[in-house]
């Protein structure tokens, strides 16, 4: 579940950020736009988070102990783990759309990957809290 | 989720068939403006409002008369197993009545266009080894106007006067009457007006010019559906860009209305189409910035953060019951 929540978390804040940017780059931006925008994030997100983020965390969340954690994942995620998406981006400026609208994905992505990451950290922070608190009541 | 996935990929599906958009768009003696979708053909008039005046129409170009009756041509595939084309002339009357100009007929349409001066006269493009600019004049006599090798000529437009204007490759060309009889000159207004395109060579359209329309001042407006600009070309062949769009549409072509507001027909990457004015202080550059309270995106965003604080909560409630549970078993 928390699996779930993590994802729609991440790729609805990458997709508040581009909507938020539009108010102020976009003299129009449309119906056509935002549901543009939101599937094509949502497929993109939804690969990289089957392949590559998943498999990330699992390995990570091990190596990387304690409060380092909130340094370390959102880093991973928003640079490491979206490289994929960050090179099919910028492969497809020109043919599918133009330079403003990959900067708008690649600010959607980065911001997915660090929301993702952060809340990671958070979880394993709350988690490891409560182990605490419970060896205390012990 | 499957829905999802499948919505997905036939929205993936339709950006790689984004093809060959229309250019129709038109305007009555009133000043209403027609713009076709490639499956209906749409009606804004005066007051903003919008009206379907002809469906079913797999219309490319539109071409309205002195007496505002609407012409186009609806064209279809008739399937692999034939592999013919088809087509017939539609008229839209300014009684209202549809009817055919010319009837369903095999093959594409020949020795008719929509381009015309404002005697009627028509005027289309022959495309060969060399190509041919020629002209049918209104008591059905046909001539050639000009013959020559030519890169890839693209649409051809002509004002009320008859003067043409077309592009070959990334120049542009202005062919018009020399004032003796159907004879006419041809100059080059502008070389490098555009970049190669990359989403039209399949047609043998190697640049990205599309639509062309001219003002009252005959300046010329280009679509460039790459670079997704409308570029100006003055009389003296300056070139300015007087227009970018940095959204998912990109402009196809356009026509100015009577009030001076340039109205630009538009296609997204999802096919859809739509056309939008442009004010005349928005062309002066005089533009005001846009209002928050417009459209569908401030809603979308406030739900959007709403869907967040949700989820962010949600999640703190799982977690939090999960830490019950686990104090609960540790003690």
């Amino acid at each position: 579940m928390l699996y779930i929540l993590s994802f729609l978390l991440s790729w609805l804040c990458g997709l508040l950020v581009i909507l938020i940017s539009a108010f102020f780059s976009y003299d129009q931006f449309s119906m056509s736009d935002i549901v543009s925008f939101a599937l094509l994030t949502f497929a993109g997100f939804l690969i990289l988070f089957l392949l590559i983020y998943l498999i990330l965390l699992r390995i990570f969340n091990k190596k990387i102990p304690g409060n380092k954690q909130f340094i370390y994942f959102p880093l991973i995620f928003s640079l490491l783990a979206n490289l994929p998406a960050y090179f099919l981006i910028w492969k497809n400026i020109g043919g599918l759309y133009g330079s403003s609208e990959a900067i708008l994905f690649n600010l959607g992505f980065l911001t997915s990957g660090f929301v993702f990451g952060l809340f990671w950290a958070w979880k394993n922070k709350m988690m490891a809290k409560t182990w605490g608190s419970s060896t205390f009541a012990k | 989720m499957k829905k999802l996935f499948i919505s997905n990929f036939l929205f993936l599906l339709s950006i790689t068939m984004f093809a060959h958009p229309g250019i129709g768009i038109v305007k009555d003696s009133k000043g209403n403006i027609y713009y076709t979708d490639l499956a209906k053909v749409w009606k804004i008039s005066l007051d903003g409002s919008k009206t379907i005046v002809v469906s079913g129409v797999h219309s490319h170009e539109l071409y309205i008369d002195e007496h505002d009756n609407l012409y186009g041509e609806h064209l279809w595939y008739n399937g692999e197993s034939k592999d013919t084309w088809g087509y017939y002339v539609w008229c839209l009357k300014n009684t209202g009545e549809l009817v055919k100009e010319i009837n369903p007929t095999e093959g594409f349409l020949t020795n008719y266009s929509f381009v015309r001066d404002s005697s009627g006269n028509m005027f289309w493009v022959e495309k060969f080894t060399s190509s041919r600019i020629m002209k049918k004049s209104k008591n059905g006599g046909i001539t050639k106007l000009i013959e020559g090798k030519f890169g890839f000529i693209g649409w051809l437009t002509c004002t009320k006067n008859g003067s043409l204007y077309f592009t070959e490759g990334n120049k542009l060309h202005k062919l018009s009457p020399d004032g003796k009889s159907d004879s006419y000159r041809m100059e080059t207004l502008a070389k490098n007006i555009g970049s190669k395109s990359t989403d039209f060579s399949m047609m043998g359209r190697n640049y990205e010019s599309y639509g062309i329309w001219t003002d009252a001042a005959h300046n010329v407006y280009l679509a460039m559906i790459d670079s997704k600009k409308v570029i100006r070309i003055g009389a003296d062949g300056e070139l300015q860009t007087i227009l970018t769009s940095n959204s998912m549409w990109t402009v196809c072509s356009g026509i100015f209305d009577n009030n001076g507001n340039m109205w630009v027909l538009e296609n997204s990457v999802s096919n859809e189409v739509r056309a939008r004015k442009i004010t005349k202080e928005d062309l002066a550059g005089n533009k005001t910035a846009g209002s928050f309270s417009t459209n569908p995106h401030l809603l979308i965003t406030l739900f959007t953060i709403a869907g967040i604080i949700l989820l962010f909560f949600g999640a703190k409630m799982i977690l939090n019951k999960r830490n019950q549970k686990t104090t609960h078993f540790s003690i």
